[in-house]
């Protein structure tokens, strides 16, 4: 704008503000309050009518993006006093088997407290959920948004069963407790065959050391001919001398190797001998091992219930394992937000809230009392109900607690599940409760499909009571009693014969299963009256094919050491070959001392000696001769009395 | 900035009340220092909306009275502090903590509560000062101010034309 143009438009301006200053103003301004109640009044109205819209727009897209799949919600209704919300026809696809619900609800009716909903806190007052469906079939898949890594879930084989019991009732062959033991007979063969290895170098390298035949015979040689040597004067002596240095040195050097090779030799026997008792020893270790590991010794301690009840028992702790891994990184994170929110308020000052005391307090989410009405697959209903569930029982310092109800159509209770559990200021979670079973018939079940013998449970009237603790590690314990039992089946074998039979005969037994340890991996044990029942039946049987089994498995290991004794015995042979021709070695050079070479210097020195004084003898006899002949031709013509 | 300094002497220099100029300067000092989603500054849009009070000049100083909240922010903490801690408020503060009003519009927040009873305090002063400057302004200061060479030739210059932009609007 120039400044042309704002001079052109002043006065016109000025006019305006002149008249309208001449109009009286009170001090309301009547148009703003108006717009003020007109934007108040719409907002107001606009959230009335589109508030069923805008909560089932934010349970779809919640719920979706929370669980990653497909969300679906017939309809949704808010009511403004009391305020709740009911949710009707809500289907959660599962992101993991999209054909199927995760869960379905015929109804969901909340009664939200609207104060503590303005402050951040989701509270329940009441929450009532009818016909709770899970894994139901979907009309058409749903669609999923992410896939949510499928947890990797150890193959705990065996698991639940000890060991080598696992295949039904076949008794483990010898070869599947060689498979199974950590056999020490290989590992100290294997020794063995390292130590001589290892040895058998450091034993050619001494063995090359010493002098071999040829140079034995070359000492030989040089010995017969130094014998054999003529002394005819001083040099030659002392020529002899010096050879007999120079071999007393070879001799002398050969003999410090011979021994080198001789402690070698020690240690090296020393030690193969070592490995060698080793491996003797080792099949007896591994027989010991495989008794400990197995119970061979003693039948009553195989526990047929866990045989049969194993895999069943393993398949509700599997269950129970894979929601308590659902439902941790929900806790985790809850951990991860209480630990980013202290960091956010240590970083900004934004002041300090005071903390009157409340006469209600509210964790941030908490469901205070409901109910659902839940249909399990097999058709029957149960009736759950709650109080205080929440993520932080610290804050009302009040537990949570659940009733799981299950009835018979005689409306007697068939099952009752009671219990409680607290989520304290770290997050730590525990549980107790108790449960009780009366009068639930069963439905036909496989107890055993292995290919020596097919056992099922046709029919049985189940009671049992149990209980349960949680606080770090899992400590429960459950009776089960089950009476008017019929069993049916196939066996092939003697012992699985002798197992049906006896079960055929059995028309109620109980089942005290425990379970305790750590929630991931605990320990079970299943204990029966069954069992001392059965194990009366058959222990002598069992008795006896274990001897057989035994018998065997201490054949396998007796060849598994034969054949690497065998391996090892060539080794052995050449060992003590080794100590022969060091002793043969030994004897040859002894001859070759150092007191036989100073000897044969001195025989030389002798014989020389001798023969300078025969020689010199001689010559004496000679002149003594020629004297005696000078002196007769000198005498022959004297005639003394003539 | 110019447009700031120019609306606030256009207020001066209007024919605006002064009374109504001295309630915009007390409201934004209110609206400033505390957080707008808080009582007082729920009820500061309300009167905004209900009362004639200049509006030019309440969203000028609201500007500036945001930045001074900043400034003092440990201060307000500290008197927020010495209300809530109070031995004898206590009774009180415990009855109205249990209604969701109390607790929804944060008022057990020290910096929230020491912002309300600074701004609560200071409303009626800043009122009065306000109001007397601007009476003063205009009665005596003004005439004084444009003899200044200094201000005829800041009308000579281009904040003047802006001024005049601002004023003529």
């Amino acid at each position: 704008m120039t400044e042309k143009q704002m001079n052109d438009k002043s006065p016109e301006k000025s006019e305006d503000s002149a008249k309208n200053n001449d109009k009286p103003k009170g001090m309301l301004r009547t148009s703003g309050l108006a717009t003020l109640l007109v934007l108040t009044g719409g907002t107001a109205a606009g959230g009335y009518f589109f508030a069923d819209s805008l909560v089932k727009l934010a349970v779809e897209k919640g719920l979706s993006n929370a669980v990653g799949a497909e969300t679906n919600l017939a309809s949704a209704e808010v009511s403004w006093h009391p305020f709740g919300v009911t949710l009707n026809g809500l289907q959660q696809t599962d992101p993991q088997n999209p054909e199927f619900n995760l869960l379905q609800i015929e109804q969901a009716v909340a009664k939200v407290n609207l104060g503590e909903l303005l402050l951040d806190r989701l509270v329940i007052d009441d929450l009532t959920v009818s016909k709770l469906q899970l894994n139901v079939k979907r009309e058409q898949a749903g669609e999923v948004y992410s896939v949510e890594e499928s947890q990797n879930e150890e193959g705990d084989e065996g698991k639940g069963q000890e060991g080598g019991l696992a295949d039904g009732f076949a008794i483990p062959s010898a070869d599947d407790l060689l498979a199974k033991a950590d056999l020490q007979t290989e590992k100290k063969a294997k020794n063995l065959e390292q130590v001589w290895q290892r040895e058998n170098a450091e034993m050619d390298k001494a063995l090359r050391a010493i002098p071999n035949e040829a140079e034995l015979k070359k000492y030989e040689d040089k010995w017969k001919q130094l014998k054999g040597r003529k002394i005819k004067s001083l040099d030659d002596i002392e020529k002899l001398r010096a050879e007999i240095k120079s071999l007393k040195a070879e001799v002398k050097s050969d003999k410090a190797a011979l021994k080198k090779a001789r402690e070698q030799f020690k240690s090296s026997k020393e030690k193969v001998g070592v490995a060698y008792k080793e491996l003797e020893a080792a099949p007896g270790q591994d027989w010991q091992s495989i008794k400990e590991t197995l119970p061979i010794d003693d039948p009553n301690a195989v526990a047929i219930s866990k045989m049969l009840f194993g895999d069943e028992i393993g398949g509700y702790l599997e269950q129970a394992q894979s929601l308590y891994l659902k439902v941790k990184p929900y806790i985790d994170a809850n951990k991860q937000v209480k630990a980013d929110q202290k960091i956010d308020t240590q970083i900004s000052f934004r002041g300090e809230d005071i903390q009157f005391p409340l006469e209600e307090v509210y964790p941030d989410a908490i469901l205070l009392s409901g109910g659902a009405s839940v249909l399990a697959n097999n058709g029957k209903t149960y009736q759950l109900s709650f109080t205080e569930l929440t993520h932080q029982s610290y804050v009302r310092n009040a537990p949570g607690t659940y009733v799981l109800v299950q009835e018979n159509s005689g409306s007697a209770q068939a099952l009752t599940v009671d219990g409680q559990y607290f989520i304290n200021q770290a997050s730590a979670f525990t549980t107790e409760g108790q449960w009780s079973l009366k009068g639930e018939k069963l439905a036909s079940k496989s107890l055993s499909d292995s290919s020596d013998l097919k056992v099922e449970l046709t029919k049985a009237i189940i009671n049992g009571n149990g209980q349960y603790q949680f606080d770090k590690l899992l400590e429960s314990s459950h009776q089960l009693k089950f009476e008017q039992t019929e069993f049916t089946g196939e066996s092939s074998t003697e012992l699985s014969d002798l197992v049906l039979n006896t079960l055929k005969n059995i028309d109620n037994f109980d089942l005290n299963i425990g379970v305790d340890g750590d929630i991931l991996s605990p320990s079970t044990s299943v204990r029966s009256n069954m069992d001392s029942r059965l194990n009366t039946a058959f222990k002598d049987a069992f008795k006896q094919r274990w001897k057989a089994v035994e018998g065997e498995t201490k054949d396998k290991l007796s060849n598994k050491l034969q054949s690497a004794l065998d391996l090892n015995s060539g080794d052995m042979k050449k060992l003590n070959d080794m100590d022969l021709d060091l002793n043969n070695l030994e004897s040859s050079l002894s001859e070759y001392s150092q007191k036989a070479l100073n000897n044969l210097i001195d025989s030389k020195k002798k014989q020389y000696e001798d023969e300078l004084k025969n020689k010199a003898k001689k010559e004496v006899d000679k002149q003594k001769d020629k004297l005696k002949d000078k002196l007769k031709d000198k005498l022959k013509d004297f005639k003394c009395c003539e | 900035m110019f447009t700031l300094l120019a609306k606030i002497l256009s207020a001066l220099n209007s024919d605006a009340e002064p009374h109504q100029i001295a309630s915009a300067i007390a409201l934004a000092m209110v609206f400033g220092l505390n957080p707008t989603l808080s009582l007082m500054g729920l009820l500061v849009i309300v009167l905004l909306f209900s009362l004639r009070v200049n509006l030019s000049t309440f969203i000028a100083l609201f500007a500036v009275f945001s930045g001074v909240a900043v400034l003092i922010a440990k201060p307000m903490h500290e008197v927020g502090l010495l209300v809530l801690n109070n031995e004898s408020l206590q009774p009180l503060f415990t009855e109205w903590f249990q209604s969701y009003w109390f607790r929804v519009l944060e008022l057990n927040n020290t910096l929230v509560m020491g912002a309300m009873v600074t701004s609560f305090v200071l409303f009626i002063p800043v009122w009065l000062i306000a109001k007397f400057l601007v009476d003063k302004y205009r009665a005596a200061f003004q005439a004084f101010v444009e003899k200044f060479k200094v201000v005829q030739s800041l009308k000579a210059s281009k904040f003047y034309q802006v001024y005049q932009a601002v004023h003529t609007q």
